[in-house]
């Protein structure tokens, strides 16, 4: 598993991805490790085949009782079916997911970790000295759906949103916005059924100070490129299923 | 016995499904026992020596029926059973893999304790699961002596059904039919044991 420090200052944002051992059919993703003060965050953990290699990952930044919270965005198997074997190690923690989707979420296993419902309107939670703004992404790509914003860090998880399939062996970061609009169409299209619910979230995003958008799968968006990408999704018709 | 969770807990889930037809049969059972003994009734005197045969029918058909039920719960709990191992082992196996991935980590240490943690689990999870297939093999043993049991009764009651005159052709088709259904239900417990394996 690569891992590399998107920011690192009194908080500590570490991503990780592009593990080479990975089995050939699932997807590649990319998972995050907010750390502060004792204690650390892990976005979107995975999916269960992940886990051994996110584990050893983790335990090279942080001990394992540091890591108190959990996210997942939304309920999707490579994003949080690693949920049984992080309930195995982590007895003290907290899963935050969309309330929407608990009684779903629960079937990957979960005896120890507690269930944090999101509301649909979001809210700010404290992991170790720095507040994380989860905000409402509803439908982009999952009916319960949320991003989380550092403004400190000015860092933006934007889950599905943005997300591209790479080659194993591509870089974290877009060089050029116009080579990356192939790789994110499609997904964009087919996979985020509402034009509405695309607009609401660009207008609550445009309002937020991002520096860094980073997304499940695929590259990094930084500075201008993400501008690039707001102006490209605002005009993208979307649930193109239908058409 | 990790790498066999799954061929077990599908073992024991077809072990309940077999009970259950052999649980339906016994029903049968049962309801012929309670026949034969109306013959018997009616037949007076004649067949006093089958009223006891009758009434062991009965019993071993309602005694079978009551451990057909408890094998049910018994295979449901060695399946649920199964299936916590299983996911115990998997996490066991998880961390494991990543204790040697993570070489040179500074904090590989502090996953030990919950390796050492599910050994135990696992010792005791392998413990629990051995008592809970003894006593799937004792029911299962039972209910093949009960069958054989019954078996023997048929028979003899053939033989005395000769001394009951008019009633004779009718006691010794309905023995018949008994031993048919003894022979279904030993079916149904052979597979089961075979399902269950060597004993270890």
């Amino acid at each position: 598993m690569q891992a590399t420090t998107l920011y690192s200052d009194k908080h500590r944002w570490i991503m990780f991805g592009r593990d080479p051992g990975k089995p050939e059919k699932i997807i590649d993703t990319n998972q995050f490790l907010i750390t502060s003060g004792d204690q650390s965050i892990l976005l979107d953990p995975g999916g269960i085949e992940l886990f051994a290699p996110m584990l050893a990952a983790t335990l090279k930044y942080v001990p394992i009782e540091n890591i108190t919270h959990l996210f997942a965005s939304h309920q999707d198997p490579d994003i949080i079916s690693s949920l049984g074997l992080w309930d195995q190690v982590l007895p003290n923690a907290k899963l935050h997911c969309p309330w929407l989707w608990e009684g779903f979420v629960r079937h990957f296993g979960m005896n120890n970790i507690e269930y944090a419902p999101i509301r649909d309107q979001g809210e700010t939670i404290q992991v170790g000295n720095i507040d994380l703004q989860l905000i409402p992404a509803h439908y982009l790509h999952s009916s319960g759906n949320f991003n989380v914003y550092d403004p400190v860090a000015k860092i933006l998880f934007s889950g599905d949103i943005g997300a591209s399939l790479e080659a194993p062996e591509a870089p974290f970061e877009i060089e050029r916005f116009s080579d990356q609009i192939g790789k994110m169409q499609l997904f964009h299209q087919r996979w985020m059924p509402s034009n509405r619910a695309k607009q609401d979230w660009i207008r609550r995003v445009r309002k937020l100070d991002i520096e860094m958008m980073v997304p499940q799968h695929g590259r990094i968006f930084r500075g201008e490129n993400v501008g690039k990408f707001l102006d490209w999704f605002e005009s993208l018709e979307v649930g193109i299923a239908l058409q | 016995m990790s790498d066999n969770h799954a061929k077990q807990t599908v073992a024991a889930a077809r072990i309940a499904s077999e009970l259950h037809q052999a649980q339906q049969v016994a029903r049968q059972l049962a309801i012929s026992s309670k026949n034969a003994r109306a013959i018997v009734l009616r037949a007076g005197s004649q067949a006093a020596g089958l009223a006891v045969i009758a009434n062991f029918y009965d019993e071993l058909a309602n005694e079978t029926i009551t451990l057909a039920k408890s094998i049910n719960t018994t295979a449901l709990e060695i399946s649920t059973h199964s299936v916590v191992e299983w996911r115990n082992s998997a996490a066991l196996s998880n961390l494991n893999d990543a204790y040697q991935l993570a070489e040179g980590a500074p904090y590989k240490n502090g996953i030990l304790s919950f390796m050492s943690e599910l050994n135990s689990t696992q010792k005791s999870l392998d413990y629990s699961f051995g008592q809970l297939m003894n006593g799937l093999r004792n029911q299962l043993g039972e209910i093949q002596q009960h069958m054989r049991a019954i078996d023997v009764i048929a028979v003899t009651s053939k033989l005395e059904a000769v001394q009951t005159g008019e009633f004779q052709g009718h006691l010794v088709e309905m023995a018949d039919g008994i031993q048919v259904m003894a022979n279904k239900i030993k079916e149904h417990v052979s597979h089961s044991i075979s399902l269950l394996g060597t004993p270890k």
